[in-house]
Formats: C-alpha cells, structure tokens, sequence
C-alpha cells in the first residue's frame, strides 16, 4: 500500500477581529495518511474541523502550519499537479443554476483538461441523472443535486475522491443509494475516497480507516477493524459479576469492568431486574472460550454479546457538542 | 462536446479554455442581457424627448459663447444628441453595469459556491482571474459598442448629420465655453471618444474585480466599487478642488469628453493615456497577488 495523501500537522487558525471568542484555532496539529485504496473517513460532530480540514487538502485555505502532499505533489508548492487526479466537493455541490446538469458538467470538466462526451454518459448513467441532464440545475432536487456533485468529481477519472457529507440532508433512499454508489466505486472502480461525516453509522459502513476530530484536534486514528478490537466491548449478563470479572481476569488476563447498561437488557427480557453485568473488551480473545468457562465454571449466563453501537459510544464519550447550550446543561449536572 | 481545451506544460488549462468556460457562464445568466435591454429604452427615451424639446434653455447658454442659434434644428442633429447621451451613459450607466458583471463574477462565485468548484479543479487562480477579467473586458467593450452605435444609428436617422457644438461645462471637464466641431470630422472624434471611454472603463473593471476578488458577497462587491467611483466622481464636481482633478483616476476615465472640443489637445489625452495604462496594471497585480493568497472560506 502506497501513500497517495499525506497530511502532516496541519494546523488552521481563523482569525476573527469582531468576534467575541478572538481566534479560532478550528484544525489544531491534525496528521493522517490514506493509502491507495482505502476509503478514509473524517468523524466529527458539527463544527469539528471536518470542512476545515478538507478545504486545507484541496488547496482552498492556506494552513497556518504543516503541509499536505497529494501523489507526492506538495500542495504549497505544486498545487496544479497535486490535484490533477483528485474529484473533488467541499460543504455541498455547488453548480450554476441557470445552466443544465450537463452543461455544468462539461465546463466544470473543462476546467481540468476537458472529457469526451461519451465519458458524461457512462458518469451521468453510473449517477442515475440520465434523462434529466438536459434539465436546468435550479428544478434538481437536492438529492439530484449531490449525485450531480458526485458525477462532477468523477470527471476526469480521479484517483483521489474527496466528498464532504456525502449524504446530508438526502431521504433514507438517497442515503443507501449513496452508499452503495461509494461503496461501488471504492471496489469496482478502485479509487481511494476520503469522506467526512457525522453520522457514525456512515463511517462504520463505509469506511476502513478513520479519524475522529473534536474542536479541530484528532481525537482518534486508525484502522477501524483494529479501533473495534481495542474499543468494542463484550456486554455479558451473569449473576455474581464480581466473581466473573475475577474468573477473566485470571483465565484470561482481561480486565472486566462490572457495570448496570445489563440492567436494562435483562429488564427487557423479563427476568430479574438486579441482575448486573460485566463489560469487557476481548481483544483478540475468542467470545466462544470465554462463554464457555464462565458456563463451565457455573456462572449463570443470561446473555453475552458485542456491544452494537461500540463507535457510537466512543464517538459520544470522547467528544464534545459544540453546541453551547447542550454544553451548558451537562455542566450542570 | 470533445475533450475541450488540452492542459498546458504548466500543468493548467489554456487561457482560451477559462475563456470559453467564462463565456458559457455569462451567456447563461439573464441579467447578462438586461444592460442591453435598459441601454436600447434609454436611448429610445432620449430620442423622444429630443423630439419634444426645443433646447431654450441651451440656446441661451450658446448665445452667452457667441453661437446665435434661431432654432433648435441650427445645432440639434444626430452627432449632437449621440455626444450629449454619452454622458450619462458612460458615466452613469455603464460604471453600474460593469461593477454589477464583475461583483458576480468573482464574489458572487464565492457566495453560491461555485468558485470553491472551480478552485479543487486544476486551474492556475492567476489564469482563472484572468481570464475573468478579459470576460469582463470583451463585456464591457460589446456594451459600450452597442451603446454609441444604437445612439449614433438612432439619432442619425432622427435628426440628420451636422456640425457638432457642444457646451464645455455640460462635459464637466473644468473649460468654459462652447466648441464647434465640424460635421466632416465628427464620425473620427466619435470613434476617439469611444475607444478613449472604453479603456477608461477598462479601469472601472479591473477595480470591480480587485474588489470583487476580496469581499464574500457580490452586492457587497459593486456596492463598494460603486461607492468608490461616485466618491471620486464627486470630487471631481467642486471646482476648488480642481487642483486635484489630474491625480483622480474618474479625470482620466472621462477623457474621452475632449474629443468634442473645437481642438484636441493630445497632449493631455496622452497623459491619460499613460495614466490609464499605469492604473490598469497596477489594479490587475493586486487582484492576481490578493487572489492567489485569499483563503476561499465559503
Ligand atoms: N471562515 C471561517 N471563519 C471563522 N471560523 C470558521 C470559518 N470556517 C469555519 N470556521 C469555524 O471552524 C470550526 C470548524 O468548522 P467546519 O470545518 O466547517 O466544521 P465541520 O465541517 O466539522 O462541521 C467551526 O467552529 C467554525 O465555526
Ligand atoms: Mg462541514
């Protein structure tokens, strides 16, 4: 795997004279690499730095340190070059509203060199905008309007895709469409994408690598599968917790933490509301074994699963809402 | 369509690609056209009241220069109306025009996005902004054309040809009295004047763009250049202050007024030459440097 985009310590300050904050430091020491054929997601709440940090690899905003480089090509120093195989939308897709979906295209492609005509069809074919091309961009829906942003990004052919919330503000529809698109275009096409998101979801599902920014800081990088191993917990419900976590523990080394999130489950279930669990992050270590020496040791086992919404949780435990209000409140409490 | 405009050895699109990329763009847009459309109703309203009106007030002024006039057919012609209407078009109108062309270009870009779709592409921001600003010359220049010419053509065949007077202080260029070009010379002063206005606007333009390459909104943007301008143009109306007139750029803009004296001094038509030419590149270097560092935040 070679490395296509390289980001080392970026940083972007805003400096805002009239504001009551000062400066705003919105992308602080951020570093990441995406290799060829990966698909590299930015998780981040609203206001994390995602935006931010994508106009800083495509060139937009000069970073107030640090440097990108795109197939070796220095932005600072090479920016045409540097983005010559990147497709690319920041915010949302923006087109010119008098003119039709295929007219955007072409003078959007003509900007990087020109494509044959041929070329728009298979795009506007693969994007499903076939048979509205010829209507003006103002009466797209927004959903067409982000699929036409899609199809601009892969004109020319890109070796590099880069796409902000690919799919905000899109119906349950667009959403799978999207992702299917991605996902498509990630295997069949082998083109290495780099997107940001909010929803966690999105980048469980799409994503192999990710980056969790908070107020501009990376919070969290790696490769997801190993993110899960270390992350991901064991949710058991047993009776006497106290003596299963010390059981793991010495069987298995792990640490085994005894916590009430069973409660609710075995609520749910009917069974008695007291009974406790235990949360524990395997690791590598097999869920079968340790099932079976908790049951061969006489525990009484009520239920034993990985945690569903293990990202969630982190994503949760780790960053902040940059709303002020909801701050507020949990400073309160 | 096909593969349209190669990519050069710097790695950038051709000029004439930018170009054709900022033609599509204006030719789309409606308001592109409304120039052309308000230029046509102003000079069809100036032919009609040139129609009715029987010029006492500017046959008084005439006479105090000693041009006797018994009536208005004496001194009223198609030359005269067409250097009359000059005036308010090329000091009013088309300064309007052209800030409004070059606020969308740029900062209205920025506003919608756009130009944030054109900056991920690979394209030199220099030859983007360039290219702009020709697209913003060759506008300036059609509208200017259409304007002398439908002025020329319609008060021609209203009210004849003839020799050319004109009163200094109408042409607000600090001389007193009248001048009297005669009818033979005319169409050559006419085409002077024009030429001579259209690069002063050359300046109007590249000042929009500057600004234009700034600020985040289009209205911001023409609401500025046009402040700037007026401002200057103000100045230039107290005569106390008339020392200053040869440093004010709007002096050199309105030039073009000499052309419909008895006597072109080229001299100072020189020197306004030599001053547009320095303002021109001087406005383009500073929107080309500003625009290359300018983050582009919407
Ligand atoms: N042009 C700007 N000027 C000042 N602050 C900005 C600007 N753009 C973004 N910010 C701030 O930077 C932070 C990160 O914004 P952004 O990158 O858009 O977040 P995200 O895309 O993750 O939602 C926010 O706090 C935002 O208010
Ligand atoms: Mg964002």
């Amino acid at each position: 795997m070679t490395a296509l985009l390289v980001a080392e310590g970026l940083t972007k300050v805003f400096h805002r004279r009239f504001a009551r904050g000062g400066d705003l430091c919105a992308v602080d020491d951020v570093s990441f690499t995406v290799h060829r054929g990966n698909v590299f997601g930015f998780l981040g709440p609203n206001g994390a730095g995602k935006s931010t940090t994508l106009r800083l690899i495509l060139g937009l905003i000069y970073p107030t340190a640090g440097r990108v480089a795109i197939a070796g090509h220095d932005l600072s120093t090479d920016r045409l070059r540097a983005l010559r195989n990147v497709g690319a939308f920041v915010e949302a897709p923006s087109f010119y509203p008098y003119l039709t979906g295929r007219k955007n295209l072409e003078i959007f492609t003509g900007l990087s060199g020109g494509v044959p005509a041929a070329e728009i069809d298979r795009v506007l074919e693969l994007t499903g905008l076939k048979g509205r091309e010829h209507e003006a961009v103002q009466v797209y829906s927004h959903g067409m309007k982000q699929r036409l942003g899609i199809a601009a990004c892969l004109l020319p052919r890109p070796e590099l895709l880069v796409l902000d919330e690919p799919t905000d503000g899109l119906d349950p529809h667009g959403i799978r469409q999207t992702r299917e698109l991605i996902v498509h275009l990630a295997r069949a096409e082998g083109l290495t994408i780099v997107l940001s998101s909010h929803l966690l979801s999105e980048v469980e599902n799409l994503c192999n690598r990710v980056v969790i920014l908070d107020r501009g800081r990376s919070i969290l990088e790696g490769e997801l599968a190993a993110l899960e191993r270390q992350c991901r917990r064991l949710e058991v419900s047993v009776d006497r917790p106290e003596k299963a976590a010390a059981l793991l523990r010495e069987k298995f080394g792990l640490a085994a933490e005894i916590h009430d999130t069973a409660f609710q489950a075995v609520q749910d279930h009917g069974q008695d509301a007291r009974a406790t669990g235990l949360h524990v992050v395997l690791d590598g270590t097999d869920l079968a074994a340790v099932n079976t020496a908790l049951v061969q040791a006489g525990f009484a086992v009520r239920s034993l699963a990985p945690e569903a919404r293990w990202l969630e949780r982190i994503f949760l435990e780790r960053t902040s809402s940059t709303d002020p209000g909801v701050r507020a409140t949990e400073a309160q409490r | 369509m096909n593969a349209v405009g190669a990519t050069g050895a710097s790695g950038s699109i051709s000029l004439g690609a930018v170009l054709r990329f900022e033609w599509t763009k204006l030719a789309g847009r409606r308001i592109t056209w409304v120039p052309f459309l308000v230029l046509t109703l102003v000079v069809l309203i100036i032919v009609t009241t040139f129609h009715h009106l029987q010029f006492i007030y500017a046959r008084s002024l005439f006479k105090t220069f000693g041009f006797v006039f018994q009536n208005k057919d004496e001194f009223v012609n198609g030359y005269y109306m067409t250097a009359h209407a000059m005036n308010p078009v090329f000091q009013l109108l088309m300064p309007i025009f052209i800030s409004v062309a070059a606020g969308l270009m740029v900062a209205g870009e920025a506003e919608h996005g756009t130009l944030r779709a054109c900056l991920v592409r690979p394209v030199s921001r220099t030859r983007l902004l360039l290219g702009k600003f020709v697209m913003l010359a060759g506008y300036s220049l059609a509208l200017a054309l259409f304007a002398i010419v439908l002025l020329t053509a319609t008060g021609v065949l209203s009210f004849g040809t003839g020799n050319l007077y004109s009163l200094n202080i109408l042409f607000n260029n600090g001389q007193e009295g009248a001048s009297m070009v005669p009818a033979a010379e005319v169409p050559m002063r006419l085409v002077g004047a024009w030429l001579l206005a259209t690069t002063g606007l050359m300046i109007l333009a590249a000042m929009a763009l500057l600004i234009s390459a700034l600020v985040e909104s289009a209205a911001m943007a023409y609401v500025l250049t046009l402040s700037i301008y007026f401002a200057f143009l103000t100045l230039r109306s107290f005569p106390f202050l008339d020392w200053l007139y040869p440093y004010l750029f709007v002096t050199h803009m309105l030039r073009w007024q000499q052309c419909f004296y008895s006597f072109v001094k080229t001299g100072e038509i020189y020197v306004s030459l030599i001053h547009l030419a320095g303002y021109l590149i001087a406005l383009l270097a500073a929107a080309v440097l500003l625009f290359e560092q300018r983050d582009i935040k919407n």
